[in-house]
C-alpha cells in the first residue's frame, strides 16, 4: 500500500509519461507456488489505446494517484469503473464521466492475473468483421502487425526533440514574449539594455526545462518488470514490460502498475471475479485457449466492448467484456484504504484568471469524516403491501383504523410478527429478500453505496446478506443460509432509474426483483396490483418528510420466458456496438407486468451544520440555488430544514405542462412581483420541477425564467436531470456577471460542477466522482463556509493585493525611467544597469508579492467566520476594481516622480564625493535603484497585514540581499565582463 | 498484507494551518503618532547637520561661456556679470564687495595643444578673491550644462578593448564606436580613441592659480599648483593602457585633429597614453544628467592663502552652438562631500512635515478620539454606511 497522502488534490496537465514520482509502493511478496489456488488471474492487453502511445497531454497518467479507490469496484457499475477521459461535448448517456481525475483501476486486495491484448490487424484466417479484432490467448499472435508492448510514452526522439520541444515551449505566451524581447534586445541600435539580460535568462529557463523533459522522457517505462505466465514453465516469471506480448497472461500484484491494457480474468478478490474465475492456477491457465474479440483501438477510455471466447472443460464459452474488466496500462493495482481525507484546496478563481494558490487547511472535524458511513441514509420506514412500517413509531402515529382505512405506522416489531402471521407475510418475505438480494453491494467492503442502507435495513430484520459470489449470493434468513443463483443483473443507470436482478431461488423458481424510482416502477406494473394506492399515499408522506424513496417490485418468470429472454440478453451483452443501449432494451423486455411489493424510505440525514452553513452563506450575500433530483415535496422539506426557505417566504411553485404554459406563468409572475408595492418585505422562493425547467431552459423563455429566479431569495429545482443541472449553471453563467460556484456530491453533479466557475465536490456519501471532477473537494458541506468565507475571502484579498502591488512596483521603477527620458534627449538611455533591471522582478522584489499572496490575512479567520458580511467585500470587488487599480497606479506615478526628482536634486551637477571625485551615471542609477527598492519594499511593509517570519525574509530580507548583492556584484561583475556599465 | 492505514489528515503545522506566529501591525493613533514625532525628531536635526556640512563647503563657480565675446581685452579686466557667478564663501562679510572683485579678460594666444592650426585661441583670464585661507584638499571642476553625455548613442560609443590598449581591428569597432570608428577620408584609418565620447572631450586648459595680491593688499606673484592626477576613479585607471596600434594605423578623432600635425599621429606626436591621461578618464565616465561637473585638477596638500587670484583658461571647447554653458568651479569638500544643500533641506522639510502632521493628528485624536474595535462602525451595523448591501 503506497501512501501518497501528499498528493491528493486534483491533478491537472501532467506530461504524459507514466512515471509516478510519488510511487513508493511496496509490492508484497507472495508465494508463487503453482498450487496456490487462491492466486487468481487476469489477462493483459498491451497498449492498444492510443492515449498511451501518443504524446497527448490531455490524459493524466497519474493513475495510481488514487484518492479514494473504493469507487473502482470492478464488476459493479460500469460508470464507476474509474476510467476517465476528457469530455467536452457531453451527451446525457455519458454523464457520470469525470474530467481530469486520477483514479486507480483498483481491483481490490491481493493479486490478479490478466490477459494481454493489443492492437492488431485483422488476420486473414480470423473470423473478424469490420471494427473488431481477434486476440488469441496464450498463443503467439503471429498474424498481427503490432506485437510488442514497447510503448513510446516518450514525447521525443533524438531528431524530434529540438523542434518539438521548442514548439511546445514557445507556445507559451510568456516564453514567446521573452523570446521577442530578447530578439529586440539583439538589435544594437534599438535596445538600450544589455543584449543578454533577457536572452540569458530565457536560455537558462529553457535549458532547465529541456533537461527535465529529457529526464522524464528518458526514464522509460518499458523496462519495468511484471510477472508473466510462461507456458512452458507453467509458472509466472518476471519479464520486462516491453517483452509482454499480446495474448500473454500476466499476474499483477497489489501495488504494481498494469504493464499493458489488460482484461481481467480473475482476482483474489471475490467481488472482482467474473466468469473466468476458475482459472486460478498457472497450469490451468496455461492450458487455457480461446480468443478475445475486441473493438478496434480508440480513444475512448470509458467504453469498451469485447468478447472473450474460451475453450473450457464444458465446451466453448462466451464471456462479454466491458470496461469493468478492462484495466488500462499505467494504472496501479492497489489496495484500498478507507480513510477519507479532507482536502481544502484554496483555489477560488477571481475575476481575473491569474494564479491559483492552494493550501491545506485546518479541518478540525477530520475524524468525523471517516465515520461518514455511519451517517449514511438510514433505513427508516417502509411500506409493504400497503402497510406502513417505521422503526420508531410515536404513540400518536400508531396504526389505527379510521373510516375503514388503516392509517399510521406499524413498528418493525410488528413487521417481524407479520411475516409469520399476517396475510401479507409472503409479500413481506419477498420484499425483504429483494432488499438483501437485488443490489450490488459487496459485504466485505465498507463503502458507501447507497444500497447498503437497504441491505442493512433488511439485515436488521434478519434477512442478512452474507456473501457475494460471481454467480450467486448468500442470504441468511432467520439464521438459515439460502443461496440465490444470480442469473443476470440489469444494472442501474440514470436513464433507467431502476435495477433488477433475475435470480433462481433455493426453491428453483426464477424471480425478477426490481427496485427503482416510483415513476419508472409504476408504469411497469401489471394490472393486478392491490397495493398501489396505499403505497402511493405512503410515498407521498415519505416525500413530505424529506425521505428518499424507492419502489420495490417483483415478478415470477417462467423457465421458458427466461430462456428466451436470456438469449436476447446474452446477445446484447456480447454485442460490440451500442452495447449499453442493447442491454437497456433487453432489460425493458423483462421488466414488465411487475407486482408492487411496497416502497422503502431512506432518511438522508443532513450533514452536520448544513442549515447553519446555508444561513451563513445567505448572510454573506451569496445566492443559493438548490438543484436536486428529489421529488418536489422532498426538496421543499429539505429546503425548509436547511433554512434555505422559511415560512415567511412566499413560494412560487412552477409545474407546467408545456412550453406556452410555462412562458405564460413565468411572465405573469414577473409582472405581479414587479407590481408589488414593496418587494423587499416579502422574500420569494421559486420551486420548479424538472419538466417545467426543461421548458424554462428553452431559448425563448430562459431569460424570463432567469429574471424571475434572480428576484427570488431562494431557488429550488427538483426532479432535475444531471444535464439540466449543467444547463442551469450555464444559463446563469451566461447571463449573470456573478461568479458561480457549484457544489455537489454525486456522480450526477459532475456536469454541473464542471460547468461552474468554481466546482466544489463533496467526497464521501455518493462516492468520489464529484470530488474528483471538482476544483476543490471537501468532505462536509459545512466546510463550504470556511472554504468561501475564510479561504475565498483571503484568497481574493491576497490575489488583489498581489496583482495591484505587482503593477505598483513595476510602474514605480519604470516610470523613473520615463521621467529620465526628458533629461537624456529621449534617447532611450536607461538609468539602471541592465542586469539590475532584470533582477528587479526576479530577485529583489519577487518575495514580497509571493509572501503576501500566501501568508497575508487581512482579517483573522475567526473574524471572517464571525462576520459573513465581510464576504460581500469580495462580491462588490472592494479590493480589486478599476478605481483601486488607478489608485495604485497613481500612487506609483507619484512615488516614481518623487524618487526621480529627489535623486536628480541630490545629484545635481554631479554629486561631489568626499575625495572630490564625482558620481557618474551608474552611481546615480544605483542610488536611485536603491531608493526605488526601499520605497517599493516599504510599501509592501505597509500593506502587509500579517507579518510572519517569511514576511521578514521577504521585505527587509530583499533589501539586505540587494545591498549585499550590489556590493559583491560591483566587485565581481567587471572582472567577468558581465556588465559594461558597472565596469569600474 | 496488512493494510497500512496512512492517515491523510493534513499535518497540523503552523504553516499548513496558516497559524504561523505572526505580528499583526495595526495602525492606531498610539503607534502612528509617536512614529511621526520620532521621524520628525530624527530627520530635522539630521537635515540640519547635512545643511551645515554643505554650507561649510567653500565653492566658487564662474560661468565663462561668454568670456570670448563679452570680456575686455587683456590686460584690462571687467566685472563678470553676477548671473555668471555663484559663490559660497562662508567667511565673506560683504558679498557685494566680494562679487565686485570677480573680473574677466581675454586674449588670443597660440597654444601648445593647438600648435598645428594657424589661428590662435582665446585665453580667458578670471580674477577672483579668496577671502580667507582654504584648507586642502582643494578642487577645480569644470561644469557643463545642456551637454547630454547621457544620450544613449553617445554613452555606448566607445570600445573598452581599444581603450585598454588592444589593437582592435576596424570592423570590430564599427558597432561599438559608431559613428566614429574610422576616419571619413579615403584611408579609413582607425580612429584612436574611437567613439563619440572620446571625440568630444572637454579640451579647455585650466591653468594653476596665481596669487596676484595678498590679503593685506600687497602685490604678490605666487603660483598655487593643482595637478590632474588622482582625479579619476582609482578603478578607472585600470581600464586604460598604452595602445598597441602603431601610429600609422590610426588617426586622432576629428575634433582632436588640430593638436596633431596634419591631423595624424606620427612618431614625434604619438597617440596619448590613456593610462596616465586622467582628464580623459574622467571624461569617459559619463555623467547621468545633462548638467554636470567634472573634476579637472586638485591640490591635496597646500592651503590656499587668502588674496586675489588669477586663473587663465584656454577657450577651445565650443558650448554656445548647442546652447550650453561652461563654468570654472573652485571648491573644497566637507566630511560629507561637496556642496549640496538639497539633501539637508529635504530632510528638514520631511522632519518638519512629520512633526506638524503628528501635531495635527494628535490634536484631532485628543479632540475627538475614536474607540478602536467599535462594532457599530461596521457597515452592516450602520444604516448610513449600508448603501449597496443586500
Amino acid at each position: 500500500m503506497s501512501g501518497t497522502s501528499g498528493n491528493n488534490f486534483p491533478q491537472r496537465q501532467y506530461p504524459s509519461n507514466l512515471i509516478d514520482p510519488f510511487d513508493d509502493s511496496e509490492t508484497v511478496e507472495t508465494s508463487q507456488s503453482t498450487d496456490n489456488l487462491s492466486v487468481p488471474q487476469a489477462a493483459a492487453i498491451p497498449s492498444f489505446r492510443p492515449y498511451f502511445s501518443s504524446d497527448n497531454t490531455s490524459f493524466d497518467p497519474y493513475f495510481n494517484d488514487s484518492t479514494e479507490d473504493d469507487e473502482e469496484q470492478v464488476p459493479l457499475y460500469s460508470e464507476s469503473s474509474g476510467l476517465t477521459r476528457q469530455i467536452t461535448n457531453m451527451s446525457e448517456a455519458n454523464l457520470p464521466l469525470t474530467d481530469n481525475i486520477s483514479p486507480t483501476a483498483s481491483v481490490g486486495i491481493g493479486e490478479h492475473t490478466f490477459l494481454g491484448k493489443t492492437e492488431m490487424s485483422s488476420g486473414d484466417d480470423n473470423p473478424t468483421s469490420g471494427g473488431e479484432r481477434i486476440i488469441y490467448i496464450n498463443k503467439p499472435n503471429t498474424q498481427q502487425k503490432f506485437l510488442h508492448n514497447r510503448i513510446s510514452t516518450t514525447k521525443y526522439n533524438f531528431f524530434t526533440f529540438l523542434p518539438k520541444f521548442l514548439y511546445e515551449q514557445f507556445s507559451k505566451y510568456a516564453n514567446m514574449f521573452f523570446l521577442f524581447t530578447a530578439c529586440i534586445q539583439q538589435i544594437p541600435y534599438v535596445s538600450p539594455t544589455n543584449p543578454f539580460t533577457t536572452l540569458g535568462t530565457l536560455i537558462v529557463v529553457l535549458t532547465a526545462t529541456a533537461f527535465k523533459e529529457i529526464l522524464e522522457d528518458y526514464v522509460s517505462v518499458n523496462q519495468r518488470k511484471c510477472k508473466y505466465l510462461d507456458i512452458a514453465a507453467e509458472a509466472f516469471i518476471l519479464k520486462e514490460w516491453n517483452q509482454v506480448n499480446v495474448g500473454d497472461i500476466v499476474r499483477v500484484e497489489s501495488g504494481e502498475f498494469f504493464p499493458a491494457d489488460l482484461i481481467l480474468l480473475s482476482s483474489s478478490e471475490p467481488e472482482a471475479t467474473n466468469d473466468t474465475a476458475y482459472l486460478t492456477n498457472p497450469s490451468k491457465t496455461s492450458s487455457l485457449t480461446g480468443y478475445i474479440k475486441s473493438e478496434t483501438p480508440n480513444n475512448s477510455l470509458y467504453t469498451y466492448d469485447g468478447l472473450l471466447e474460451m475453450d473450457g472443460q464444458d465446451g466453448r464459452k462466451r464471456v462479454p467484456l466491458d470496461p469493468t474488466q478492462l484495466l488500462l496500462r499505467g494504472a496501479q493495482l492497489r489496495n484500498t484504504s478507507w480513510v477519507y481525507v479532507v482536502k481544502f484546496q484554496q483555489a477560488l478563481l477571481i475575476n481575473d484568471d491569474l494564479d491559483m494558490y492552494y493550501e491545506k487547511t485546518d479541518t478540525p472535524a477530520l475524524c468525523r469524516t471517516s465515520s461518514l458511513v455511519e451517517e449514511l441514509g438510514q433505513f427508516k420506514q417502509c411500506s409493504i403491501a400497503g402497510l406502513a412500517y417505521a422503526d420508531n413509531v410515536e404513540e400518536a402515529k400508531r396504526a389505527r383504523i379510521v373510516d375503514g382505512v388503516e392509517v399510521g405506522f406499524h413498528d418493525f416489531k410488528q413487521l417481524r410478527e407479520n411475516i409469520r402471521n399476517h396475510p401479507t407475510g409472503n409479500v413481506i418475505n419477498e420484499f425483504l429478500s429483494l432488499l438483501s438480494i437485488c443490489h450490488t453491494v459487496i459485504p466485505e467492503r465498507k463503502d458507501d453505496n447507497p444500497a447498503r442502507a437497504l441491505v442493512k435495513g433488511a439485515s436488521l430484520l434478519d434477512y442478512v446478506f452474507t456473501t457475494r459470489r460471481p454467480k450467486s449470493v448468500n442470504v441468511r434468513i432467520n439464521g438459515v443460509d439460502y443461496e440465490y443463483e444470480i442469473l443476470s443483473i440489469c444494472e442501474f443507470n440514470s436513464t433507467r432509474k431502476r435495477m433488477s436482478t433475475v435470480v433462481r431461488g433455493p426453491d428453483g423458481k426464477i424471480t425478477l426483483y426490481c427496485k427503482g424510482a416510483d415513476t419508472v416502477i409504476l408504469e411497469r406494473l401489471s394490472d393486478d396490483n392491490p397495493f398501489v394506492e396505499q403505497t402511493l399515499q405512503h410515498l407521498e408522506e415519505y416525500a413530505t418528510e424529506g425521505l428518499r424513496t424507492l419502489c420495490i417490485a417483483m415478478r415470477e418468470v417462467s423457465e421458458e420466458e427466461y430462456r428466451v429472454w436470456s438469449t436476447v440478453y446474452e446477445k446484447a451483452s456480447t454485442t460490440l456496438v451500442n452495447r449499453s443501449e442493447e442491454l437497456d432494451k433487453a432489460a425493458e423486455m423483462i421488466e414488465k407486468n411487475l407486482f408492487l411489493l411496497g416502497a422503502t424510505a431512506i432518511e438522508d440525514k443532513l450533514q452536520d451544520g448544513v442549515p447553519e452553513t446555508i444561513h451563513t452563506l445567505q448572510q454573506a450575500g451569496i445566492k443559493i440555488w438548490v438543484l436536486t433530483g428529489d421529488r418536489q415535496e422532498t426538496a421543499i422539506n429539505i429546503g425548509l430544514s436547511c433554512k434555505l426557505i422559511n415560512e415567511e417566504m412566499s413560494l412560487i411553485t412552477v409545474n407546467e405542462e408545456s412550453h406556452w404554459e410555462t412562458k405564460e406563468f413565468l411572465e405573469k409572475r414577473i409582472h405581479s412581483v414587479k407590481g408589488r408595492v414593496n418587494p423587499e418585505t416579502e422574500p420569494l422562493a421559486l420551486v420548479i420541477d424538472g419538466r417545467t425547467l426543461g421548458f424554462a431552459l428553452e431559448k425563448e423563455i430562459e431569460g424570463t425564467f432567469l429574471e424571475l429566479a434572480t428576484m427570488c431569495k431562494a431557488v429550488i429545482c427538483c426532479r432535475v436531470s444531471p444535464l439540466q443541472k449543467a444547463l442551469v449553471v450555464k444559463l446563469v453563467k451566461r447571463h449573470l456577471k456573478a461568479i458561480l460556484l457549484a457544489i455537489g456530491d454525486g456522480a450526477n453533479d459532475v456536469p454541473m460542477i464542471q460547468a461552474a466557475h468554481v466546482g466544489v465536490g463533496i467526497s464521501g456519501l455518493e462516492g468520489m466522482q464529484a470530488a474528483r471532477s471538482a476544483d476543490v473537494s471537501i468532505s462536509q458541506f459545512r466546510y463550504l463556509k470556511k472554504l468561501l468565507l475564510v479561504h475565498g475571502a483571503w484568497s481574493y484579498q491576497r490575489l488583489s493585493k498581489l496583482i495591484l502591488y505587482s503593477f505598483y512596483k513595476n510602474i514605480t521603477l519604470y516610470m523613473t525611467q520615463f521621467w529620465y527620458a526628458f533629461q537624456n534627449g529621449f534617447s532611450g538611455q536607461v538609468i539602471y544597469e541592465s542586469w539590475t533591471i532584470t533582477y528587479y522582478n526576479v530577485l529583489f522584489t519577487v518575495l514580497p508579492p509571493i509572501v503576501m499572496g500566501v501568508f497575508d490575512q487581512y482579517v483573522s479567520a475567526r473574524m471572517l467566520d464571525r462576520y459573513p458580511q465581510l464576504y460581500s467585500l469580495g462580491q462588490k470587488s472592494e479590493f480589486f476594481n478599476v478605481k483601486n487599480f488607478w489608485g495604485w497606479a497613481l500612487n506609483a506615478f507619484f512615488h516614481s516622480l518623487i524618487l526621480y526628482l529627489l535623486s536628480i536634486y541630490v545629484f545635481q551637477y554631479g554629486l561631489v564625493l568626499t575625495d572630490g571625485q564625482l558620481a557618474d551615471h551608474w552611481f546615480w542609477g544605483t542610488a536611485l535603484y536603491t531608493a526605488v527598492l526601499a520605497t517599493v519594499l516599504g510599501k509592501a511593509a505597509l500593506i502587509t497585514d500579517l507579518w510572519t517570519k517569511y514576511t521578514y525574509i521577504a521585505i527587509p530580507g530583499s533589501f539586505i540581499f540587494w545591498m549585499v548583492f550590489i556590493f559583491v556584484y560591483g566587485m565581481v561583475a567587471p572582472r567577468f565582463k558581465v556588465s559594461e556599465e558597472y565596469d569600474g | 498484507m496488512a493494510p497500512e492505514t496512512k492517515s491523510r489528515e493534513p499535518a497540523n503545522t503552523a504553516f499548513k494551518q496558516q497559524r504561523l506566529k505572526a505580528w499583526q501591525p495595526i495602525l492606531t493613533p498610539k503607534t502612528v503618532l509617536p512614529t511621526f514625532f520620532i521621524v520628525g525628531v530624527i530627520f530635522a536635526p539630521l537635515g540640519g547637520l547635512l545643511l551645515w556640512a554643505s554650507n561649510s563647503v567653500t565653492e566658487l563657480s564662474i560661468d565663462y561661456t561668454y568670456c570670448d565675446s563679452r570680456a575686455s581685452n587683456f590686460p584690462n579686466y571687467t566685472n563678470v556679470p553676477s548671473e555668471f557667478i555663484s559663490a559660497t564663501f562662508p567667511q565673506v562679510s560683504s558679498p557685494q564687495q566680494y562679487m565686485s572683485d570677480i573680473k574677466w579678460s581675454r586674449e588670443v594666444v597660440a597654444t601648445e595643444e593647438f600648435k598645428y592650426t594657424n589661428s590662435g585661441v582665446w585665453r580667458c583670464h578670471l580674477q577672483f578673491r579668496v577671502p580667507s585661507e582654504l584648507k586642502p584638499p582643494l578642487f577645480i571642476y569644470y561644469r557643463l550644462t545642456n551637454f547630454y553625455q547621457n544620450h544613449r548613442s553617445y554613452v555606448k560609443s566607445f570600445n573598452a578593448n581599444q581603450l585598454k590598449g588592444l589593437a582592435v581591428p576596424a570592423d570590430q569597432l564599427k558597432t561599438s564606436c559608431n559613428p566614429m570608428a574610422v576616419s571619413n577620408d579615403n584611408s579609413s584609418k582607425i580612429i584612436y580613441p574611437c567613439g563619440l565620447i572620446a571625440n568630444s572631450i572637454f579640451n579647455d586648459t585650466i591653468s594653476n592659480l596665481t596669487l596676484t595680491q595678498n590679503a593685506d593688499g600687497s602685490k604678490a606673484n605666487d603660483t598655487y599648483v593643482l595637478v590632474s592626477k588622482g582625479i579619476s576613479w582609482p578603478s578607472d585607471r585600470q581600464k586604460y593602457g598604452p595602445t598597441s596600434y602603431t601610429p600609422d594605423q590610426i588617426v586622432p578623432p576629428p575634433d582632436w585633429a588640430n593638436a596633431y600635425p596634419n591631423g595624424t599621429y606620427t612618431a614625434d606626436s604619438p597617440p596619448p597614453d590613456l593610462s596616465t591621461d586622467e582628464l580623459f578618464q574622467v571624461w569617459m565616465r559619463t555623467a547621468g544628467l545633462p548638467d554636470f561637473r567634472k573634476l579637472y585638477s586638485r591640490n591635496d596638500t597646500t592651503a590656499l592663502q587668502a588674496g586675489l587670484y588669477d586663473v587663465s583658461i584656454d577657450y577651445r571647447f565650443p558650448v554656445t552652438r548647442y546652447g550650453g554653458t561652461k563654468a570654472f568651479v573652485l571648491s573644497t569638500v566637507s566630511f560629507l562631500g561637496g556642496k549640496n544643500s538639497f539633501l539637508g533641506l529635504a530632510y528638514i522639510a520631511v522632519g518638519i512635515a512629520c512633526v506638524v502632521l503628528g501635531a495635527i493628528f494628535t490634536a484631532r485624536h485628543l479632540y475627538k478620539p475614536r474607540k478602536l474595535g467599535d462594532h457599530t462602525y461596521l457597515s452592516w451595523n450602520n444604516p448610513q454606511g449600508h448603501t449597496n448591501g443586500n
